[in-house]
């Protein structure tokens, strides 16, 4: 069965990434894909951890350990791609 | 143990771990971001590599002992994201505004230096008559004072159409003036010193109704500077 703490984090998610998917889209960060990638791969892990309480578990559980790995790669690229960036142009601030 | 799972939790725990060092060494190195957003964005990434931490340990089947702190840390991912984009993208917009105050300040700099250098009276009258602006030139013809009140200066003389009397106003522009559109009519400034022909030029200033605010009014004395000269003599 899936937990409380589970449920919440699911609730905030899909309440709050339509904000944050609107607030990257007007933000001049370089990364905003990617970043964006995480953030979804993130929430369609919370719903695969809910959902593994109710059916075919062990696939959903693999399916929601493959969303972190795709989130971290997907954060891991954007820092990257941030890091590159600002090296290039220097000082200021974003 | 699921093979697969934990080599989808090892590459999560890489991923994050790489990304909140990229990410904190960047910062360091570049400082391009502002401090509150950095930390919580380098929060929300310190949480994830303690769950993808957490995730490995239980794949492996070392421990489960962290489970329950890392699914309540986890609930703060998605907060310290949005806020640090929120924080990031205020930011931003300040910083904007900042550049284009400073645009507007230079502009508005470089535009009074082309007006007061600029070999032509120009002045700003409001409704009645008053001068709320005026260029060094005509601040030395019409021989301007500052002036306490809400207007810029006050005058010795008086601004009126040629041979007309003058007015008991004591506005440095006759009224007449003020919302008609002028273009290069012979004028005097009148004072105690004597009468010097003007040509002026004038265009109504008017809100969005409509409504007069006063004139832009630019002048050019019709005598010669050996004429004026010698009636400034005259009136020391």
């Amino acid at each position: 069965m899936f937990q409380a703490s589970e449920v919440f984090q699911l609730a905030l998610a899909i309440v709050l990434s339509p904000l944050i998917i609107r607030s990257l889209t007007q933000s001049k960060l370089p990364a905003r894909r990617n970043i964006a990638t995480g953030l979804m791969s993130l929430t369609a892990a919370y719903v695969l951890t809910v959902v593994e309480g109710f059916a075919a578990e062990e696939l959903m559980n693999a399916l929601e350990h493959a969303a972190y790995a795709v989130a971290g790669v997907a954060f891991a690229l954007s820092a990257r791609t941030m890091s590159r960036f600002w090296s290039r142009q220097g000082g200021g601030s974003t | 143990m699921n093979v697969v799972v934990v080599i989808f939790d090892a590459a999560a725990l890489v991923a994050f771990g790489s990304t909140l060092v990229t990410g904190g060494l960047s910062y360091i190195r570049n400082r391009r971001m502002s401090v509150v957003p950095a930390v919580l964005i380098l929060a929300a990434m310190s949480i994830m590599t303690f769950v993808a931490l957490s995730n490995l340990l239980e794949s492996t089947g070392v421990s489960q002992a962290v489970d329950q702190v890392e699914d309540l840390a986890e609930i703060l991912v998605f907060p310290l994201i949005g806020y640090a984009l929120y924080a990031l993208n205020v930011s931003g917009q300040m910083d904007r505004v900042r550049t284009a105050n400073n645009a507007l300040q230079a502009e508005h700099a470089m535009l009074m230096n082309i007006v007061d250098t600029s070999p032509v009276g120009i002045v700003v009258v409001d409704d009645i008559g008053n001068a709320t602006f005026a260029n060094h030139f005509a601040w030395e013809l019409l021989e301007l004072s500052e002036s306490d009140g809400p207007q810029c200066c006050l005058s010795a003389g008086v601004v009126v159409p040629s041979r007309a009397a003058v007015p008991e106003s004591r506005a440095v522009f006759d009224i007449s003036l003020v919302g008609r559109k002028v273009e290069n009519e012979a004028w005097d400034y009148v004072s105690p010193h004597g009468r010097i022909p003007l040509q002026v030029s004038s265009t109504p200033l008017k809100d969005r109704d409509g409504r007069v605010l006063g004139s832009v009014v630019v002048f050019l004395p019709l005598a010669g500077r050996g004429a004026l000269n010698a009636l400034g003599q005259d009136s020391q």
